[in-house]
């Protein structure tokens, strides 16, 4: 039997699984996402074998289990229930996970709408809002902002008024369906607190919800949609028809600057200022979580917090390709290391903390910084010594291949566009592209297609740790031991049928 | 959860058979980019020849040793990815494409002054990729100062 401890882990390798789905293909558009979940975890247990060879533990047996499993972790297979914080104020739900440890943006956004929040707006700290406020109930009027504030934005904004009532009736609905077990007297999350949100419940549909996202990123292969586009995936009548409900507060107007953030926001060009709205801009049109009563497909409510949104080309860089990863999560310590964790979970964060957050993204930012350029380093060093294998040829014009593999086209390709023909031609007279320069670029171009923006190789580790068992592999299949359901070996059934 | 992110870092750094299944997907990736890399290292060879600075390596010596070379950066690589993916930050990861206006929030030039960035550069080919994680104050992403992508990048009126 693995620890507790190693039960603990388990739960955070369930992000493996969890990851594996958010790469999963697009889903077919007539395909709801219930559906989708089970079909992407189908094409997983599909392609890595499950069904097919049934050889030593992979049973059917087996099988329908991790089938099983992995679909009691789709946050959206789950009776939508607040996390309750136990004695020492940590969460051990799920939603922990999810927004602690990496779950995937799907995901994440997939559970909030069935939470009924706003995944645009949404802030961990809104977990540990709803809890708060049920020891100050008054708090819920104001969310956590200052009072100067919601008084300035509720005097220029009826809408704001408004909302922030429905805030609370909400909050009291929600206290009423959790059976007051969220006055816990011993709460400390260790959460970034309140981001001051209001919600929109009583507006009508806006479409202009679509200009929420500025398409700065040149997402270019199929599994950028996954995680960062979601929204524009989604038609829009399903979008709309089904759970929005937008509102455009005149604060979105006026694009504010943050002054509180990173350095990240302080290099960021004027070109894109036009994105950089502050969070008090986010904050006035901020979601706000309905009432929990609704357990089918919850309507949620959306901000609309730049309307002034324009697809201005200097608006986004320029040309750069970029495939997002995993996920977003308001608690990102610097854990790239390995080494070191900037906070420990009994450390309360401070209310209203955006700057806090901030410099927890800073802290984040830097080690991520240190652990590129680490990279780089690494990859100079290993072209050092290929080349010294070579001859030391450095500082000469490096020819390519006149007949590469296509492959090696590709690289081409990618290093130096689909003319690249051509600059091999005329690199030669002009001398720009020296050997070491060439080679390295060639190994970060490996580097970037199959290692960096792909995934395939992180999903294949942990498919086989999974099946490997090892201590890695014992936890997370002992964090899914879920009894196996009939309808799922039914439905499991089925589709090896099918197959 | 911060325990539980350490912890999991922990185990991930101590489990041998992450690290048996790290070390084995690099090798594997390795050996793929020898074979797909190996035409240009040979053409490389050839140019070594003809300036007189061969290391008289045989063929094979060369491509073990970028196997052995790569198999590092390869593992460096998924160790950090997998860390990544503990922080349970959005990210991506960026390559400037050629012909790109250099952008020097997000690219640095590839040992480069500040006055080659005088006038309007453009993106020869980048040298390594950058790192963009999303800004939790204006949730979008933003390049990281100290992971731009590195570049090679070229005067817009010196291009031929």
């Amino acid at each position: 039997m693995p620890t507790q401890e190693a039960r603990q882990d388990g739960k955070e390798l369930t992000l493996g699984i969890l990851f594996i789905l958010d790469n999963s293909p697009d889903p077919p558009e007539d395909m709801e996402w219930r559906e989708y979940s089970e079909w992407a975890i189908a094409e997983h247990l599909k392609r890595h074998s499950y069904y097919h060879h049934l050889k030593g533990k992979r049973t059917l047996a087996t099988v329908a289990k991790m089938r099983s499993r992995m679909l009691d972790m789709c946050p959206w297979n789950r009776k939508p229930t607040m996390p309750k914080p136990n004695r020492r104020g940590e969460f051990k739900d799920n939603v922990d996970v999810l927004f602690g440890c990496g779950g995937t943006d799907l995901l994440q956004k997939r559970f909030l709408e069935n939470q009924g929040y706003d995944r645009s707006t949404f802030s961990e700290s809104q977990l540990s809002k709803h809890v708060s406020e049920a020891e100050n109930p008054g708090d819920a009027k104001t969310d956590g902002r200052p009072e100067d504030e919601t008084s300035e934005e509720n005097s220029g904004n009826d809408t704001v008024a408004s909302n922030t009532n429905s805030l609370v009736v909400g909050e009291e609905q929600n206290r009423e369906n959790e059976g007051g077990a969220a006055a816990s007297p011993s709460i400390q999350p260790a959460l970034p607190s309140p981001s001051s949100q209001v919600g929109t419940p009583a507006q009508p549909p806006d479409n202009s919800h679509s200009a929420t996202r500025p398409n700065r990123i040149g997402n270019h292969e199929t599994r950028d949609q996954n995680g960062t586009t979601l929204d524009e995936q989604l038609p829009p009548s399903r979008d709309e028809g089904r759970r929005l409900r937008s509102s455009v507060g005149p604060q979105t107007q006026t694009p504010s600057t943050d002054n509180g953030t990173s350095s990240v926001n302080e290099k960021t060009n004027s070109a894109s200022s036009e994105t950089l709205l502050g969070p008090q801009n986010e904050s006035v049109l901020g979601a706000k979580r309905k009432p929990a009563q609704n357990h089918g497909p919850h309507k949620r409510q959306r901000q609309v917090n730049n309307t002034t949104h324009q697809d201005e080309p200097s608006g986004q860089k320029p040309g750069v390709h970029a495939t997002t990863q995993t996920e977003s999560s308001s608690k990102t310590p610097s854990m790239a290391n390995g080494t070191n964790g900037q906070e420990s979970p009994q450390t309360p964060i401070p209310s209203r903390d955006t700057h806090h957050k901030s410099q927890l993204a800073g802290l984040n930012l830097d080690q991520q910084g240190r652990n590129m350029k680490s990279l780089y380093s690494a990859i100079q060093q290993a072209t050092d010594a290929i080349l010294k294998s070579i001859g030391q040829i450095r500082n000469t014009p490096s020819p390519l291949h006149s007949e590469p593999s296509g492959a090696l086209e590709d690289l081409y390709a990618r290093c130096w566009g689909p003319q690249w023909e051509e600059v091999r031609v005329r690199q030669v007279g002009d001398h720009v592209f020296t050997t070491p320069q060439v080679t390295a670029s060639l190994l970060s171009a490996f580097l970037y297609e199959k290692v960096l923006t792909r995934g395939v190789r992180l999903e294949e580790v942990i498919s086989n740790l999974m099946e490997m068992g090892g201590s890695l592999g014992e936890a997370l299949l002992k964090e899914f031991d879920v009894s196996s359901r009939g309808e799922s070996d039914s439905t499991l059934l089925h589709i090896v049928t099918a197959d | 959860m911060i325990e539980a992110q350490k912890a999991f870092s922990k185990l991930a750094q101590d489990d041998d058979s992450l690290q048996q299944q790290l070390n084995l997907e690099a090798a594997t990736l390795a050996k793929s980019a020898s074979a797909i890399i190996a035409p240009h290292l040979s053409a490389l060879s050839s140019s070594a020849k003809l300036f007189g600075l061969s290391s008289n390596n045989p063929e094979a010596d060369t491509l073990k040793v970028f196997e052995s070379e790569f198999a590092k950066v390869i593992q460096k690589t998924l160790h950090y990815r997998l860390q990544l993916l503990a922080t349970g930050c959005e990210y991506a990861f960026t390559w400037p494409s050629p012909d790109d206006v250099l952008d020097s929030g997000s690219m640095q030039i590839d040992g480069g002054r500040a006055e080659d960035t005088g006038g309007q550069s453009i993106v020869l080919f980048t040298v390594f990729s950058g790192l963009e994680i999303k800004s939790m104050s204006s949730n979008e992403m933003e390049a990281i100062p100290d992971a731009r992508a590195v570049v090679k990048v070229q005067r817009r009126e010196d291009r031929f």
